[in-house]
């Protein structure tokens, strides 16, 4: 097995008993960028030359006896969304090319100061908008699985970077979908945490109440680790406040496990629906109690989010205008110009499409019956949870209703892409966290993964039961073929 | 929605659009609004609305200048497009 | 008058704080290099996201506990969204459905107490600094981000007086509260008008209302409102009606002046700020003596004259000067006399100044009799001088007065031997 396939702990081991070296770690993973990269273009920046440094110096600090950080010397990559100090971060749009971070993202910071080792910035769609990974200025990326499928979004990149071996984890954030669809496409583990877990400063934000930073991985254990390092409050995020050590705890053995019946209606394919019926039965051998449960909001739950989210983009894309970032067009001869000529070449048709509906949903006489009443709809979600986790302990669910679909097949309808998304925004609506494991293949081949969600701040039990089901298959064990691809 | 009110957004937006561009997004974004306004179903006589998940209150800092999360003004600007001596430089504001 | 002015005032205030309203940048812009105090969050960078000052938050709840306000103990930031170069987010945090202050008022001392109302009280941050030129505008982003308390009256003042009286009130709150030190030369309060007329049989609000923005003295308030008053005037003689229109303040010619008009209303789009959680303040009593308190108290207790009375509150320190001085003993007509005369006397501790006094007019030998007998024996002992004096040389006569001084080891009252001494000799 190369290198760049090791694990996040089955690396730190061997490292760690000086079986392999930093360097080697690195290098393994750049000859893997090597072989695979032009065909699935999962990053926008490569720090080759810096990376390897980085890995000299952690190897010589290790042989010298220092105590080094619980991620030493292992490669990962940042979705291009997270600022990282004087490394370009474009956001995968052409309105931040260029643009050079003077600071570093909280996550980014405490992955530095664990000692990881940043390989480069991966695609994702632009500015995050996106369910597939074809959105971005800086090329569409492919799913290691089959080339002629989307990774799923937004984040991509970090999805088939991690999947193809280029990485042994990368960071994504998910707003409505953009850690657990990733996962669920390339057969990786995808926790959307908490909303206010992990901190969002230094993340280009999309949708300011809805994003929640977190990460890709092979595994459960990986997830969990890393997880660890990156969650906390942080006093840059005043909505990070209650996040001391709150991972939760498991307090039972047998859990009541309840199916959503609203997410199961005729839209799923039949395929994703019977991997996640297999694995409710694997559940019950185990000795869980399955229950259907109602969660009666769901079919609003897709408008309601893309109001909220499309009003918050609009506002949070309002600073690029041309004054503080080098792209900026300064044919015309007044600010206005710099303003409408800046903003109408460096923003796509899905960011202006999106920044549209947000003005107008916030825009005067239409507050109340768009921005506002989204948000009591919202709460009319989150009340749907709060209701069944009286009932049962977590949810079992698909991410989508499809699987991987073809590249094209939905860039031009841009409310079937909305619609793939129904399953996992409500979790966002509601801060909630969503955990994505791999749960089967289709005929095709195309990975179909599994969804736990759970109550707020209860990640240690989601990753206690996913474990359990990781265990007993052998999923995340069949990587792509890339040397077919 | 109508042309005008795309165009009329459009202006609030600071995005410039182009006559086939309004056209699209006119229809785009109707068909977006027709799908919205699924949400009037929802009796929502008596709810709250839900703006942040965390059910936190005060959150506050203390009243401290922290020297070390200044830039100072040659990473302030070394983004900027155009600048004249220490400051950002942009066409005059009519 | 054929018209009534129609008058309200916004105005905002630069807190006293060491850092920004949502970062720890340096809150002070007064000599500074551009864009020195700047970091992620002032200057809008992508993925910086604001956190909230706890002390500018106190400032102004007790600001609008001074000026009568219910406190929305519930509040909570909104964006309010707008283009313009100085603001960097695009969009500013600010307050709208709920300011931290809503439906408190002030009475005008100056003008028998007349009530004006203060429609809402609130917190935001600040813009750059643009400076414009014909060729560019530069932005110095330091400004950006310090902690701002918005003043807003309803529009209840019809007259100059009012609205300069209104002003000087908060002026004054400001500082003894001490939120904020209020220099209006380094704009650290800045005054905006709103101002009509109508008919003076008339109620209600016109149909119109002319802005005047960035008006930063006292004196220059004054000059607008009068120019404003006199152009309507004209303008509704001519048998129109004013435009609705934001116009600025020429400083050097003492006019406003008509802004470009703006073709869009304002749409802010305001909604809540995601970034940061809801407030829930918890406003105390407030334990400091207020201007109008201290006010009161002169008038009333210690019976000072209106003047004396408004002079000695202007400053609090001033006023808790005086209150020293009249603990250790002195007549409140006395203390008020001497602070008003002698101001270089409040360098002085109060407790040295009153002993002081004491032990002079312990000592001081006012008798005639005495000071009579003191005179006649210095003239007696010094002919010479009495000579000179009767032959027209006046330094003489200073050069006696010492004399009665040194013999009297400084006790004699001056005034009255001075009397005496002019008596005698001219006897």
């Amino acid at each position: 097995m190369d290198l760049c396939d090791l694990t996040v702990l089955q690396a730190k081991e061997r490292l760690e008993n000086k079986e392999i070296t930093a360097y080697d770690l690195v290098v393994s993973c750049l000859s893997r960028i090597g072989l695979v990269e032009d065909k699935i273009n999962a990053f926008i920046t490569l720090r080759k030359k810096e990376a390897l440094e980085e890995a000299k110096e952690i190897d010589f600090r290790r042989k010298g006896g220092e105590e080094l950080g619980p991620l030493a010397g292992i490669p990962y990559a940042a979705k291009d969304i997270f600022c990282t100090k004087d490394i370009e971060t474009t956001a995968a749009s052409k309105i931040l090319k260029g643009f050079i971070p003077p600071y570093d993202s909280t996550v980014v910071k405490r992955l530095k100061e664990a000692g990881a080792i940043l390989l480069g910035k991966t695609n994702c769609d632009a500015f995050a908008h996106g369910s597939s990974g074809e959105n971005s200025d800086y090329g569409i990326t492919r799913n290691p699985y089959n080339l002629d499928y989307v990774p799923g979004g937004s984040s991509s990149g970090s999805g088939a970077a991690v999947a193809s071996g280029e990485c042994l984890f990368a960071t994504g954030t998910d707003t409505g979908s953009s850690i657990r669809l990733p996962a669920s496409f390339c057969n990786l583990v995808g926790l959307k945490p908490t909303y206010g877990l992990v901190s969002r400063y230094g993340i280009i934000s999309m949708a300011s109440s809805l994003d929640s930073p977190g990460i890709l991985t092979q595994d459960i254990k990986d997830q969990e680790y890393i997880l660890g390092i990156i969650a906390g409050p942080d006093s840059s995020d005043a909505n990070t406040a209650l996040a001391q050590d709150k991972l939760g705890t498991v307090s039972k053995a047998h859990l009541k496990i309840g199916l959503p019946k609203e997410y199961f209606t005729e839209g799923i394919d039949p395929e994703v629906k019977e991997i996640i019926e297999r694995a409710a039965g694997f559940f019950k051998s185990f000795g869980h109690e399955i229950k259907e449960i109602s969660l009666p909001h769901t079919e609003y739950g897709i408008a309601a989010y893309y109001i909220i989210c499309h009003s918050e983009v609009s506002s949070n894309l309002s600073r690029n205008d041309g004054i503080r970032f080098p792209l900026s067009d300064r044919a015309g001869n007044d600010t206005l110009s710099i303003y409408l000529d800046t903003r109408e070449n460096g923003f796509g048709a899905e960011a202006k499409r999106r920044i549209m509906l947000g003005t107008y949903a916030l825009s005067s006489g239409y507050y109340e019956a768009y921005y506002e009443k989204a948000a009591k709809v919202r709460r009319k979600v989150a009340e749907d949870f709060g209701n069944v986790f009286k009932e049962v302990d977590i949810l079992l669910a698909p991410n989508s209703p499809t699987p991987p679909f073809k590249i094209g097949e939905k860039i031009n309808d841009p409310l079937q892409m909305y619609l793939s998304d129904v399953l996992t925004v409500p979790a966002n609506l509601a801060g909630i966290p969503g955990l994505s494991l791999p749960g089967g293949f289709t005929g095709d081949g195309l990975p179909v993964g599994l969804q736990l969600i759970g109550p707020r701040f209860s990640e240690k039990l989601l990753f206690e039961i996913g474990y359990q089901y990781e265990k007993e298959h052998e999923w995340i064990k069949k990587r792509p073929d890339l040397l077919h691809l | 929605m109508e042309e005008q009110e795309v165009s009329r957004i459009a202006g609030l937006a600071r995005i410039k659009l182009s006559l086939p561009e309004i056209k699209k997004l006119a229809q785009e974004l109707s068909s977006i609004l027709d799908f919205v306004k699924k949400l009037n179903e929802v009796d929502t006589s008596n709810v709250e609305p839900l703006f942040n998940t965390t059910s936190l209150v005060d959150v506050v800092r203390e009243d401290v200048e922290l020297k070390d999360q200044s830039l100072g003004s040659k990473k302030a600007l070394q983004n900027a497009p155009e600048k004249d001596n220490q400051y950002f430089k942009v066409k005059p504001v009519l | 008058m054929k018209y009534q002015p129609v008058i309200g005032l916004e105005i905002h205030v630069q807190l006293k704080t060491k850092s920004k309203m949502f970062c720890s940048c340096l809150a002070d812009t007064w000599q500074t290099e551009p864009n020195s105090h700047t970091c992620p969050v002032c200057l809008g960078l992508p993925g910086a996201i604001p956190t909230i000052n706890r002390l500018a938050l106190e400032q102004v709840v007790r600001m609008a506990q001074g000026l009568n306000c219910q406190i929305n103990v519930d509040s909570f930031f909104e964006r309010k969204n707008y283009f313009y170069p100085d603001l960097p987010k695009g969009f500013q945090i600010s307050q709208h459905r709920k300011p931290i202050g809503i439906n408190g008022f002030l009475e005008l001392r100056s003008l028998d107490n007349k009530r004006i109302d203060i429609l809402d009280v609130h917190l935001e941050e600040d813009t750059g600094k643009s400076i414009h030129t014909s060729t560019a505008t530069l932005l110095d982003f330091n400004k950006s981000g310090l902690p701002l308390m918005e003043i807003v009256s309803a529009p209840e003042m019809t007259s100059s007086e009012e609205a300069l009286g209104f002003s000087h009130q908060i002026y004054q709150l400001v500082r003894w509260l001490e939120v904020s030190e209020a220099d209006m030369e380094k704009g650290q309060m800045r005054l905006e008008l709103n101002i009509s007329l109508r008919k003076s049989d008339t109620a209600g609000l016109p149909s119109y209302k002319v802005e005047v923005k960035n008006i930063n003295s006292f004196k220059y308030l004054k000059q607008a409102i009068e120019f404003e008053i006199k152009r309507q005037t004209e303008i509704f003689e001519s048998g129109e009606t004013p435009k609705q229109e934001n116009r600025g303040f020429d400083d050097d010619k003492g006019v406003t002046v008509s802004q470009r008009e703006k073709e869009e209303a304002h749409d802010y789009r305001y909604f809540p700020e995601p970034d940061l959680p809801p407030l829930r303040l918890e406003p105390k009593p407030l334990v400091e003596i207020l201007p109008e308190q201290a006010f009161d108290r002169l008038l009333k207790e210690f019976k000072l004259p209106m003047a004396q009375a408004e002079q000695i509150t202007r400053e609090k320190s001033v006023y808790l000067f005086f209150e020293e001085l009249v603990k250790e003993g002195m007549g409140p007509v006395e203390a008020a006399n001497i602070i008003i005369n002698k101001p270089a006397v409040l360098q002085e501790e109060p407790r040295k100044i009153v002993e002081n006094l004491k032990v002079k007019s312990q000592s001081i030998i006012s008798n005639k009799g005495d000071l009579s007998d003191l005179v006649q024996k210095v003239l007696d002992q010094n002919p010479k001088a009495v000579g000179d004096y009767k032959g027209g040389k006046t330094d003489a006569l200073k050069f006696l007065m010492g004399q009665v001084m040194k013999e009297s080891k400084g006790q004699a009252d001056p005034q009255i031997t001075m009397r005496i001494l002019e008596e005698q000799l001219n006897k």
